[in-house]
């Protein structure tokens, strides 16, 4: 069963075509990578899926019927700078219909992956930038969601944090969550199950990620030898 | 050769919390000097205060042979900064970023622009776009120009490729060894391993103190550990089994790696967790960058392992 | 989302994955939201000292401003002459009685509207005081006067009907304006913050509602206004006698409706506005024409029709009447119907507009 779909997508913004019948579709339980330079659309396309954009025309799923179903960490940080830590988590928990027991403790789990357990009362505004990515990971993955879309949430992350990132979304992908994955470290690519590489709005390759690398020595070239 | 920084005990408080710790660095003129570590290692908040935009609250910090807390304005036009966040106007082109920026230190002659965006490879049409309008790699590239602009000894660039695809980190790296061949001084920050083991030096923090320090390759020997790879299928079963029962144990890309006293056997240690895996294959090799990062943050922290 | 499928072996103890929703999540979510802003205006040092502080500090500086420099106010009888009160007020150093009596009411009027006299009693053939006017344009005059003549009332006792102080073009509750601009400032704020700071996208991609949103960010600024009209009241009575004569629920009811109405055209404001500068100036874009065509300082009667129709989109014109009404001659509901439905018209229109322009995606 398809979870995670882009059918025909074209997004355009002003003269500028952001999507340009990209195609997507990822069966339940499956970790997708998506690659692409900077402007490339990967953020637009993820916002379609998520249903935060309305696509010109084409189709997506879970878009926004499948909001309770769906979590999305998104690039930057878009939580309550003058909140806490706690109400921050517990703001969001509420918005996902999770009832206070249920939050509580789906937090407290989260948190204490994520080395956040300390930091806890403290205004979320004052957290370094790594840590203000942890945080949008963990409000995304409160309320376990089937399916799961990463835009870049390692980025700017040391190398220690990025593995307990990875053992986070493990977790989840070993429940049975479908999740689709923007990168820009190879390694994290290279784990996912299929890799689509996006350029200027249209997709330019998809396959595993062996496929892809082809020949070359590693994934970076091939992609590198890949951009148009 | 002189120093360009150096800090003695150099210490910061914010309220409760110390974000740097006693904090001693000899950083040499004209070296590219890393700075590593978790996020709240830090980093910034030393950087900020190295500018002198920030003020100790205990020790002090010389920068190009001033002390930073009573010489802070004679220090400041003889650095540069780029900062993590964008620091050009955005609805302004990268023409007038770079004008605006010159009139701060006091005009700019045209002559120095010129070569200023020749150096760091800014074509005569990007100058005349908005900001706004271009790619981040062109971005960060018009952000360096305006931080070097006025000819500093020393430069802090604070993440600067962070959200730049790999051929622009590569290209950006280019432009910071040609800045050092120069003879200034480069101060960077990144989480990119691979860019750490560019410097000449590296720093690794955490927790406001410095853990290591020195050339990437002493790091890296320093551990005194080798690493493990193992390439097995199904590689995610086998990297939770390892995990379980080695501490050292890391991923990179479906590779997993583990970290094992120096002259010990990967296969014979390793096999009882690889029992119910197949073992497609394994050996050892010195510890990367990264391996060392992550060996030198465990061992401070045993507990976050 | 009740399906638990055991960790994977090996695997480090996760998480278990039963979850359980909360029975209404619409409410919850919303409560949520309320719950959220406040604690975020708590925060705010800033906006919690304009709230509280600035609708006080106004109202206060205006009323003891007017506390010193008035005297003499010039005074006059209409309709018939009072020798008791002459004398009364003549030895009450505040006024300046005329000699003289004005024939009527309008004549009264009249006077007052051309800024001859301050002041005027309307007397009636029993000598007894009908009717006082205040020229209400000038705000010294207007509360010292308002002050001095509240005994009359209580100079009528007994069977005669009880002396109405009607203070026209009434700007000592100017202070509810204060009030509402306020509230109204900080609705069109409150969702401009949430689109600049960037948490409207975290907001957007729940499965919040846009009825919800719009709720979250309103309520809190009701309770806000409401409470203010408390403390207004409460200054307004404790320190210069401002009479409630009517019913206060009355007046809250009316008030609901009002708030209701201004916080409509805040939410539709914010959403026009991109910045919170924007919607600072756009909200004050707003406010201006409110003071000055509501009726609270100039006469309604006295606006040509190319600007007055102007009054009538206004929030503040209905509710500056009933305000007046209620306070001051303590009508009923049964008189303030054009006002109400006036009120719920608006309210109704506001809210719709904000609704309708409202979305929960980012274009």
């Amino acid at each position: 069963m398809i979870e995670i779909l882009a059918d025909g997508v074209v997004k355009t913004f002003g003269r500028t075509r952001a999507l340009d019948h990209v195609d997507l579709a990822v069966p339940s339980g499956a970790l997708w990578g998506v690659v692409g330079a900077d402007g490339a659309g990967k953020t637009t396309l993820f916002r379609c899926i998520a249903g935060l954009l309305r696509v010109d025309s084409g189709r997506v799923l879970p878009g926004r019927a499948g909001q309770a179903r769906l979590g999305f960490a998104q690039q930057g940080f878009h939580l309550y700078p003058d909140l806490t830590v706690e109400e921050n988590v517990g703001f969001i928990g509420s918005l996902y219909g999770l009832s206070r027991a249920a939050a509580a403790q789906s937090a407290g789990e989260l948190l204490a992956f994520a080395a956040l357990s300390d930091r806890r009362s403290s205004l979320a505004g004052e957290l370094s930038g790594g840590m203000k990515q942890k945080l949008t990971l963990v409000c995304s993955l409160l309320h376990r969601p089937p399916v799961l879309l990463l835009d870049e949430p390692t980025t700017g992350v040391d190398p220690l944090s990025r593995l307990e990132f990875w053992d986070l979304v493990e977790h989840l992908r070993v429940g049975g969550s479908t999740v689709l994955l923007a990168s820009a470290y190879f390694d994290e690519v290279e784990r996912c199950d299929r890799v689509v590489y996006l350029a200027h709005g249209r997709v330019v390759a998809t396959g595993t990620p062996s496929e892809l690398r082809g020949g070359h020595a590693s994934l970076e070239e091939a992609f590198l030898e890949m951009t148009p | 050769m002189s120093s360009a920084v150096v800090t003695a005990g150099l210490t910061r408080r914010f309220g409760r919390r110390t974000a740097v710790d006693h904090l001693d660095l000899d950083i040499a003129e004209g070296e590219v000097f890393g700075l590593v570590g978790p996020n709240g290692a830090g980093k910034t908040t030393l950087i900020r205060i190295l500018c002198a935009i920030l003020r100790p609250s205990a020790g002090s910090a010389r920068v190009l042979g001033l002390d930073v807390a009573a010489d802070a304005a004679r220090v400041r036009p003889l650095i540069g900064y780029m900062s993590q966040a964008f620091s050009l106007y955005q609805a302004l082109t990268v023409a007038e970023n770079l004008r605006f920026y010159g009139t701060l230190y006091g005009g700019v002659p045209a002559r120095r622009e010129q070569d200023v965006c020749r150096l760091v490879g800014l074509t005569p049409d990007e100058l005349t776009r908005k900001v706004a309008e271009l790619p981040t790699g062109v971005r960060q590239r018009a952000a360096l120009a305006a931080a070097v602009l006025h000819g500093p000894r020393l430069i802090f660039l604070d993440e600067p490729t962070s959200g730049v695809d790999p051929a622009g980190r590569r290209d950006f790296w280019a432009l910071i060894r040609e800045l050092s061949a120069d003879g200034t001084t480069v101060i960077v920050t990144t989480h990119v391993m691979a860019e750490a083991e560019r410097c000449d030096r590296v720093a690794l923090m955490a927790e406001g103190r410095v853990l290591a320090c020195g050339p990437p390759a002493s790091l890296r020997a320093a551990t005194g550990t080798i690493v493990a790879v193992v390439e097995a299928d199904p590689w995610q079963r086998a990297y939770a089994e390892l995990a379980a029962r080695w501490p050292g144990t890391t991923l990179r890309g479906t590779t997993i790696r583990v970290s094992l006293p120096a002259g010990a056997d990967p296969r014979s240690l390793l096999a009882e967790s690889l029992s119910a895996v197949r073992v497609e294959r394994i050996h050892a090799t010195d510890p990367s960058f990264e391996d060392a990062f992550i060996w030198f943050i465990r061992q401070s922290h045993p507990v976050m392992a | 989302m009740t399906v638990t499928k055991p960790a994977a072996a090996g695997t480090e103890p996760g998480p278990p994955r039963v979850v359980l929703e909360a029975r209404h999540p619409g409410w919850q979510r919303l409560g949520s939201m309320v719950r959220k802003e406040f604690i975020e205006i708590r925060r705010d040092r800033r906006t919690l000292a304009l709230i509280v502080a600035v609708p006080v500090i106004l109202l206060v500086i205006f009323g003891y401003a007017a506390n010193f420099q008035v005297q003499h106010i010039p005074a006059e009888f209409a309709g018939h002459d009072s020798p008791l009160l002459r004398s009364a007020l003549g030895t009450n150093g505040d006024f300046a009685v005329r000699l003289g009596v004005a024939a009527d009411q309008a004549a009264a009027e009249s006077d007052i509207q051309h800024g001859r006299v301050g002041v005027a009693v309307v007397v009636g053939a029993d000598g007894r005081p009908a009717r006082v006017l205040i020229d209400g344009s000038n705000l010294l005059t207007a509360m010292t006067a308002e002050r001095e003549l509240a005994p009359l009332q209580g100079a009528s006792a007994g069977a005669a009907p009880p002396v109405s102080v009607d203070v026209l073009y009434n700007p000592s509750f100017s202070s509810t304006t204060f009030m509402t601009q306020v509230a109204l400032v900080l609705t069109a704020l409150g969702v401009v913050r949430e689109r600049e700071r960037g948490t409207i996208e975290q907001l957007m991609i729940t499965p919040v509602r846009k009825l919800e949103l719009m709720l979250g960010k309103t309520i809190p600024y009701l309770v806000i206004g409401l409470c203010d009209l408390v403390i207004v009241l409460l200054v307004s009575w404790a320190l210069f006698n401002v009479p409630v004569r009517g019913s206060i629920p009355l007046l809250f009811g009316e008030a609901l409706l009002f708030l209701t109405a201004t916080l409509g055209m805040g939410l539709l404001i914010s959403t026009v506005a991109r910045t919170q500068l924007q919607a600072m100036q756009m909200s004050v874009f707003v406010q201006l024409p409110q003071l000055l065509l509501s009726g609270l300082i100039f006469p309604l009667a006295a606006m040509p029709w190319g600007v007055r129709w102007i009054s009538y989109l206004l929030p503040l014109t209905y509710f500056v009447s009933v305000a007046r009404g209620v306070l001051l001659k303590g009508i009923g509901p049964a008189d303030l119907w054009p006002e109400t439905i006036g009120l719920a018209i608006l309210a109704v229109t506001y809210v719709s507009l904000a609704a309708l322009r409202f979305r929960k995606t980012l274009d």
